[in-house]
């Protein structure tokens, strides 16, 4: 049954062998069989089991069956070492072996790329997914047209919302009146046949549509098409819709309301104008009914008795009234007009003026008014300046200290890039507080003895931002007051 | 010098490329055609070391036998164990990974042979499963490293017993 016989001893030295591939006396059997290399550890283990050994000795790959067994001599142990040589037969069973093996290996290969298809798939699946949740998620109605046959394939949830359908097919009957494209433009009533058409103006990408939605209620929406420019036969238009009937009427409301603004600028100019010719006219004929009041009363004071005399009185007095009210509805008319009308101005000159104006209240009250530098001429709302100094020097002069002799200074200073104009009094100033006295209506003193509008300050600090200037001030209560405002030299 | 042998014992599923490393690494020869493996083979390689020569006597079975129920005894006295499996086939390294994790307390490391047929980011996809090695038993690429891995460990095993 055994081909082979081999001898060898514990050391693995060959003592006797047969074996045509092992012919060497006297060399070591793992040599040629290297599973023998360690003898000792191999002698529990079952050799006959082992089938079929594979080794190559020389070139030759052989295929061996093997038993061996061992006796001791003197403490020395010998092996006997049997050996089948199957290696033909072996040899066919590889082939078949590797031939079924190969197809077991290229099964393998086939499952493992199934293995990552499937994978891939299923991620694709998920980013399906994705997209499906985008597509119901999205707050614009998405709704998709065959290219090739306008026909509607799918909508998202929000575009039949848009449109008050439930089901797709109602979206075929939505009709439109055409909005932003030439009015002249033929378009087909029905709107998805009108978004299909390859008629339409392509730059058109954009439009605002107005339509009924399926439960007629009218609407604006703002309508895009993005071609899809797949390398399938089914291209798709992919329409994007968004309601826009909010922000459309919203701008329509806002445009109705600057037509409005512009239209109550317009009156308000016109009244003005208004204003200032009626008030301009009529101080004039106040002038006469003044005056001829006044000669009436020199002269026949004497001859009038009680009761005639008061009429009088209330004439002039009225007379009085009237001619301050039309000066300050003129006033008013000119100050508050965004009209500024610039041109060289003496202000020294322009000064002068005011304070002339003031001179029988300042002698009446005792305060004395000063200009310390001569002003300068400049380019100013002639008009509009006379105002701001009035308005201060008046204030100056109202809030003057009765118990110290008063005074109101003013004064002037070039600086690089403006003039600087400083009112000073030693009146009774005013207490640090948080009111904004620029604010209109704002009172100075809340004293009732001190009469005023509230809107001297207002005036004037409207007037010097209208000279691209500023204006401030410092007081200290029971010292005075002192106002300073800045005109640029370049307006 | 003093010399140590070791027995090694490949291990991975059938044509993952066992018999082809041995051949390569101890004789360097490489066959295309796959000639399956039907018992054990054993080969020897000697490697020297700074101090030592390390006889390595490395196991090849077909892979009958690691079903088989004397697989046991063919791994008894194995110094180490040199998982392999195949880089294009990455169902095969889950295979490994679980038996030697679950039933091996000898040293061991794992090897994805073939690397030559994989790119190269699905070898850092097979790094990120603590892969540490990548042979080709076609090229010879990194052979040399993964044994010298195994001894490495063997040797320091060796050391702390
Ligand atoms: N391309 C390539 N093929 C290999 C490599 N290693 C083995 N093979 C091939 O894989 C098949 C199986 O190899 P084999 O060594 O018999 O695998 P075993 O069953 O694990 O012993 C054979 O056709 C080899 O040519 C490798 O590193 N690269
Ligand atoms: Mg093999």
């Amino acid at each position: 049954m055994f081909d082979y016989r081999v001898k060898f001893d514990q050391s693995g030295k060959i003592i006797y062998s047969n074996a045509p591939m092992i012919p060497a006396q006297h060399d070591q059997i793992d040599r040629y069989l290297p599973l023998f290399y360690d003898i000792e550890a191999l002698e529990d283990f079952d050799l006959k089991a082992l089938r079929p050994y594979e080794c190559h000795i020389g070139n030759k790959k052989y295929f061996f069956h093997l038993d061996w067994s061992f006796h001791e001599i003197d403490n020395m142990r010998f092996y006997e070492l049997l050996i089948e040589d199957r290696t033909s037969s072996y040899n066919r069973l590889q082939k078949e072996r590797s031939k079924k093996n190969t197809l077991r290996l290229e099964q393998d290969y086939l499952i493992d790329r199934l293995n990552t298809e499937v994978e891939e798939k299923n991620e694709a699946r998920s980013d399906n997914h994705e997209l499906k949740t985008i597509l119901e998620h999205t707050r614009e109605g998405i709704i998709y047209q065959n290219q090739m046959t306008g026909e509607i394939v799918k909508a998202n949830h929000k575009a039949l919302e848009l449109f008050s359908c439930q089901k797709v097919e109602e979206l075929k009957s939505i009709q439109h009146i055409h909005f932003n494209g030439n009015p002249r433009e033929e378009y087909d009533p029905k709107l998805f046949v009108h978004l299909w058409n390859k008629e339409r103006k392509r730059e058109a990408k954009e439009e605002v549509i107005k339509l009924n939605d399926h439960a007629q209620k009218e609407k604006y929406f703002s309508v895009r098409v993005v071609e899809e420019q797949a390398l399938k036969l089914e291209s798709l238009n992919i329409i994007f819709v968004s309601d826009i009937t909010n922000e459309y009427q919203s701008k329509l409301e806002l445009k109705n309301k600057n037509k409005e603004l512009l239209q109550y600028i317009e009156s308000n100019v016109q009244l003005e104008q208004f204003a200032h010719v009626a008030s301009h006219d009529l101080r004039a004929p106040i002038i006469t009914i003044k005056s001829f009041s006044n000669l009436l009363k020199e002269k026949c004071a004497d001859r009038l008795n009680d009761n005639e005399s008061k009429y009088l009185n209330i004439i002039k007095e009225n007379a009085d009234q009237m001619f301050s009210l039309v000066s300050d509805l003129l006033d008013y008319a000119q100050i508050n007009s965004q009209k500024i009308a610039f041109k060289k101005t003496n202000l020294q000159f322009l000064l002068e003026g005011v304070i002339d104006s003031f001179r029988s209240i300042a002698n009446q009250t005792n305060v004395t008014i000063e200009i310390v530098n001569r002003l300068p001429e400049i380019v100013v709302d002639d008009v509009k300046l006379k105002r701001v100094f009035q308005n201060l020097l008046s204030n100056a002069i109202k809030f003057a200290d009765p118990t110290k002799k008063s005074f109101v200074k003013i004064d002037f200073a070039e600086l690089d890039d403006k003039y600087e104009f400083m009112i000073c009094d030693n009146g009774i100033g005013m207490k640090e507080g948080s009111v904004d006295i620029f604010q209109p209506y704002t009172k100075l003193n809340l004293q009732t003895e001190y009469e005023g509008n509230g809107m001297g300050l207002a005036i004037c600090k409207n007037i010097i931002k209208q000279h691209k200037g500023e204006i401030y001030y410092k007081s200290t209560y029971g010292e005075g007051s002192r106002f300073v405002f800045s005109i640029p030299k370049e307006l | 010098m003093r010399e140590i042998r070791k027995k090694v014992v490949l291990f991975g599923n059938v044509g993952v490329g066992k018999s082809s490393i041995s051949r390569k690494y101890v004789s360097n020869e490489f066959s295309e055609t796959y000639m399956s493996s039907l018992g054990l083979s054993i080969e020897k390689k000697v490697i020297e070391l700074a101090n030592v020569s390390v006889i390595l006597m490395i196991w090849d079975l077909a892979g009958e036998i690691f079903e088989s129920t004397q697989f046991q005894g063919y791994i008894k006295g194995a110094h180490g164990i040199v998982g392999i499996f195949d880089s294009s086939r990455p169902y095969t390294h889950d295979l490994l990974s679980k038996f030697l994790d679950d039933s091996i307390d000898c040293p061991h490391i794992i090897v994805g042979n073939k690397v030559d047929l994989i790119t190269s980011e699905a070898k850092n996809e097979l790094k990120k499963k603590n892969v540490e090695y990548f042979t080709s038993a076609k090229t010879g690429e990194g052979l040399d490293e993964a044994f010298r891995g195994i001894i490495d460990k063997m040797i320091s095993e060796e050391v702390y017993v």
